[in-house]
């Protein structure tokens, strides 16, 4: 009962102290918002051409004409056929149909290419290593624990208090990296945000557990987390085969499939994202930010501070 | 008041009570062995470096854990956060937050130490005007000189109002107006019924601490007692005069007058260069008056007067052989 | 008769010696910063694999001519696996490997040294300029005679060093191999090819030493430098890929490519074309804009660069 008392103390004074303290001018903080800034232009540009959709894309196995011809030759087809009314009925019903999905088809095109790919498989775990890490590694390498550890509370509430503390900066950035992004694709980025807000909140709460615990219990945390970020998550993320269910991403794009192909959008054909339940994946993901922070407060609590001089 | 005392039982009102406690540090084993044991008022830890000090601090304060043996504060594990109670501890590092000002500094370790919020403000008046750095409370730690920095250190170990203190070496960068006042303040602590155990090279602070003291060498307490024995050694221990004379036909008459004071326990010629003498005695300020006297007397043109010091950690050292 | 006292030694005279001009001494900064590299371990294991590949193209090009030089539409023994038509393996050195000699040798193998040279730089690029400005060294280089710009001096000639050691010397090797292999009029038809590769090393040395300054400069660490140059090398060229080869943008969109631009001037200078997938149509950047995207890239550098160093007092 004591202990408890003192555990929420503990969580409570962390909070109080380090919550809006995050450290936000340091370089990797800068490359973070020069990445976002990078792909939000080339996401603008996109936009601007007005691209975000299958127009100029090509139909599987077909060459030579990409979706807006083949639209355009059944609308002319129409006029040729005039003369026989049905049959130009049809072939104009299906161009103007065909033209229709046309312009809506930016949110398949929009997700697969940004959201899919460079925001699950790249950006996203660097933004929140930027944060996460720095939660327990900058005390590390800053030597600055003993501050931590000289204090009347258990080891257990200071690695959660700063945790928690760290947490919402990763959320902030990350979903508010994601918004600026579907603002600037336009009306498919903003559906994509209300349709994925939620795996990609849950992908950065894992994410940021990972991280934290590497930033507690790893010397030069950041090249691990770094390489974990590029091996695991960019690298055997977008392999083919069983392999990738190694990484975060790939549960987060498991949501991101069933929620899309409730829509009767499918993502990536044979990626092998079906195979795991909405509740599934939720649970997995759950489970390894669990499983992270129940390992970082073990290893945490046996820290000792030598060599601090 | 203290003492090395292996057989006595733990109890909660022993304030530091540790058995057979060994750390190591990778190969190197920091403390061997170690059976301590600490009573109310000031005791002084002395030591070279290397001998295992600050281990010995880390482990009393609860930042190491003990590879065997067991420490007890007052009854309770330091490693707990229980026992962190119980102790301030003023460690020899230098890290801080360096973008946080003193006093914000000092709040927040308020506030994560558990103290009320409405408490804070007076608790750091009365701290920060005790360690004296009321003034410069707004300073920013990276500002800092490392005087304050220590004092910021000493005020951090004495926030919780702990009934041990441990301090390594507090003296360190300090200005001696501010050692006069530490040491004032420290002995005021010791009025207060508290135990604390400092660590320093500084003898003649300690000195006006405590005469008790702790040496600890290669992990091991080789002696416990009251300072005025490990004093004597040390005074006792001769000193060697280098002196260099212009002429050095002249040198061997001076090493006869020189002998004939009674004071000098022996002189002798260094290899290679003819003219210096080197006089061995215990009262060196006796000789140089007679060196005066026969200087004028013989007409002695001496050109170099110097006492061959040796470093403070081999002083250390031969203490802790004898 | 005068004591030679201890003063006398001590008493000043004049330097006698010659001087080295004072440039000379960004030669000793680069053979410090080199022997740096060398110690590191990172350094062995990219190079060995820089040798493995550099052995790979070595024997490919012996193979291809060895396998040229049998009978004519014989059978070359392959192995213990058995026989292969000889022109089969001829096409499949000439237009899967190509190995023969062709501009598109050079330009293949000078690429895939380059991720070579990428790694290298990126971890340890920072012990071999950022620990300078780190440990707060730099105040040694600014109190000599030669000052900053020997220092930087110095520092670009090591960085320039590991760049044509792993791109441009190997290359130029496999040049001697072939011309020693062949005949010597291969040297004759093929003058281009040798200023090519030189032209190359210098585009890399170029866009690589002066990225590397201006990004160590700004990060200062390793992990700053990784996410940068991750970015550079990875992000952008994905981003690329996304908008030209699947949402059918202008391939202009390619001057962003950094990397890109650097290739296809190599390419150029190597006067080799442009490889393409089997669906995929000519979308070259032109080569005038890979320039200027390249000297928009070291301008950018220099001058980030000039500030860091230049500027009163580094802060440590």
């Amino acid at each position: 009962m004591e202990f408890l008392k003192s555990f929420i103390q503990g969580v409570k004074s962390q909070l109080a102290v380090h919550l809006f303290r995050a450290r936000v001018g340091h370089g990797l903080f800068w490359v973070s918002v020069g990445f976002l800034m990078l792909v939000a232009g080339v996401v603008v540009s996109v936009n601007l051409k007005n691209q975000w959709n299958y127009k100029t894309l090509k139909p599987r196995g077909q060459v030579g004409l990409n979706f807006k011809n083949s639209i355009e030759m059944i609308e002319a087809g129409s006029l040729v056929l005039g003369h026989n009314a049905g049959v130009s009925a049809v072939c104009s019903a299906v161009a103007s149909a065909g033209s229709g999905l046309l312009v809506q088809s930016g949110f398949p095109v929009f997700t697969k290419n940004v959201v899919f790919s460079v925001l699950l498989g790249f950006l996203l775990p660097l933004w929140c290593l930027t944060f996460a890490v720095e939660g327990l590694g900058a005390e590390r390498e800053g030597k600055t624990l003993f501050w931590l550890f000289s204090k009347p509370v258990p080891r257990s509430s200071i690695y959660i208090g700063k945790f928690l503390a760290v947490l919402p900066w990763v959320l902030i950035w990350s979903l508010g990296g994601f918004f600026v992004l579907a603002v600037c694709a336009g009306d498919c980025g903003l559906f994509a945000f209300k349709l994925f807000w939620q795996p990609i909140a849950l992908a950065s709460v894992t994410y940021a557990s990972v991280f934290f615990f590497m930033g507690a219990c790893f010397p030069r945390a950041s090249l691990i987390a770094l390489a974990y970020a590029f091996v695991v998550e960019t690298l055997l993320g977008s392999m083919p085969g069983s392999l990738k269910q190694l990484s975060v991403a790939f549960y987060a794009r498991c949501i991101m499939f069933q929620k899309s192909a409730e829509l009767g959008v499918v993502l990536e054909q044979g990626g092998g994202y079906g195979d795991f339940s909405e509740t599934m994946a939720i649970c997995f993901m759950m489970g390894i930010a669990l499983l992270f922070l129940v390992a970082g407060i073990f290893f945490f609590g046996k820290i000792e501070l030598r060599g601090q001089r | 008041m203290m003492g090395v005392s292996v057989d006595s039982a733990k109890s909660d009102a022993v304030p530091l009570w540790c058995r057979k406690v060994s750390k190591w540090h990778g190969n190197f084993l920091g403390l061997n062995d170690l059976s301590l044991e600490l009573r109310p008022g000031i005791t002084a830890l002395l030591g070279s470096n290397g001998s295992g000090k600050s281990t010995l601090m880390n482990l009393i304060s609860g930042q190491l854990f003990p590879d065997s043996g067991s420490i007890h504060v007052f009854g309770i594990d330091p490693w707990t956060w229980q026992g962190k109670q119980l102790v301030g501890y003023s460690p020899d590092l230098d890290y801080f937050y360096p973008s946080w000002s003193i006093k914000d500094f000092l709040a927040r370790m308020a506030c994560l130490a558990g103290i009320e919020s409405k408490r804070v403000p007076s608790l750091l008046n009365e701290i920060l005007s005790v360690v004296g750095l009321l003034s410069v409370q707004t300073t920013l730690l990276r500002r800092c000189s490392l005087g304050m920095r220590q004092r910021a250190k000493i005020a951090h170990a004495i926030l919780m109002d702990p009934p041990l203190l441990i301090l390594d070496e507090p003296f360190r960068g300090i200005d001696p107006v501010g050692r006069r006042d530490l040491v004032q303040l420290l002995l005021q602590f010791q009025t207060l019924g508290k135990t604390i155990l400092v660590s320093s090279h500084e003898l003649e602070e300690i000195e006006k601490l405590t005469d008790q003291v702790v040496m600890l060498r290669s992990g091991r307490v080789v002696s416990a007692g009251p300072v005025s024995r490990a004093r004597d050694r040390l005074l006792n221990k001769p000193v060697e005069i280098a002196l260099e004379i212009q002429a050095n036909e002249k040198i061997r008459l001076l090493a006869q007058s020189v002998l004939s004071n009674s004071e000098v326990l022996g002189v002798r010629l260094l290899e290679g260069e003819k003219h210096v003498l080197m006089v061995l005695t215990r009262k060196p300020e006796l000789v140089f008056s007679h060196l005066v006297m026969i200087s004028i007397e013989n007409n002695f043109l001496i050109r170099r007067l110097e006492v061959v010091d040796e470093a403070p950690a081999e002083v250390m050292e031969s203490l802790f052989e004898g | 008769m005068s004591v030679p006292s201890l003063n006398s030694f001590l008493e000043y005279r004049p330097w006698r010696g010659l001087r080295n001009p004072v440039w000379m001494g960004a030669f000793a900064i680069t053979r410090e910063s080199l022997k740096l590299i060398f110690t590191r371990k990172v350094f062995w294991v990219v190079f060995s694999l820089a040798v493995l590949n550099f052995l790979l193209y070595f024997f490919g090009q012996y193979l291809f001519f060895w396998v040229a030089d049998q009978q004519p539409d014989g059978l070359v023994r392959v192995g213990g696996f058995g026989r292969a038509n000889q022109n089969d393996m001829l096409q499949f050195l000439r237009s899967v490997l190509k190995m023969d000699g062709s501009p598109e040798t050079f330009r293949n193998f000078i690429n895939l040294q380059s991720r070579g040279i990428i790694v290298l730089l990126v971890l340890a690029g920072a012990s071999l300029l950022g620990e300078d400005l780190n440990q707060g060294s730099l105040i040694f280089y600014q109190s000599k005679s030669g000052g900053m710009s020997n220092y930087i001096g110095g520092k670009f000639l090591a960085a320039s060093f590991l760049v044509h050691l792993f791109a441009t010397i190997p290359a130029l090797f496999l040049f001697l191999e072939i011309c020693f292999i062949d005949t010597w009029t291969y040297l004759l038809y093929h003058p281009r090819l040798l200023l090519g590769i030189i032209g190359y090393g210098f585009v890399i040395n170029l866009g690589l030493v002066s990225l590397l300054f201006a990004t160590v400069g700004f990060f200062r660490s390793t992990i700053g430098l990784i996410m940068c140059w991750a970015g550079v090398f990875f992000l952008l060229p994905s981003l690329c890929a996304i908008m030209i080869d699947r949402l059918k943008l202008n391939p202009a969109f390619r001057v962003l490519d950094f990397w890109y631009c650097v290739e296809r001037l190599g390419e150029k200078c190597l006067g080799a074309s442009p490889t393409l997938h089997p669906s995929q149509t000519d979308h070259s950047l032109n080569p005038w804009l890979a320039a200027a995207s390249l000297s928009f890239v070291f301008m950018v550098s220099s001058i980030l660069t000039i500030r860091i160093y230049f500027k009163k007092g580094v802060e440590s």
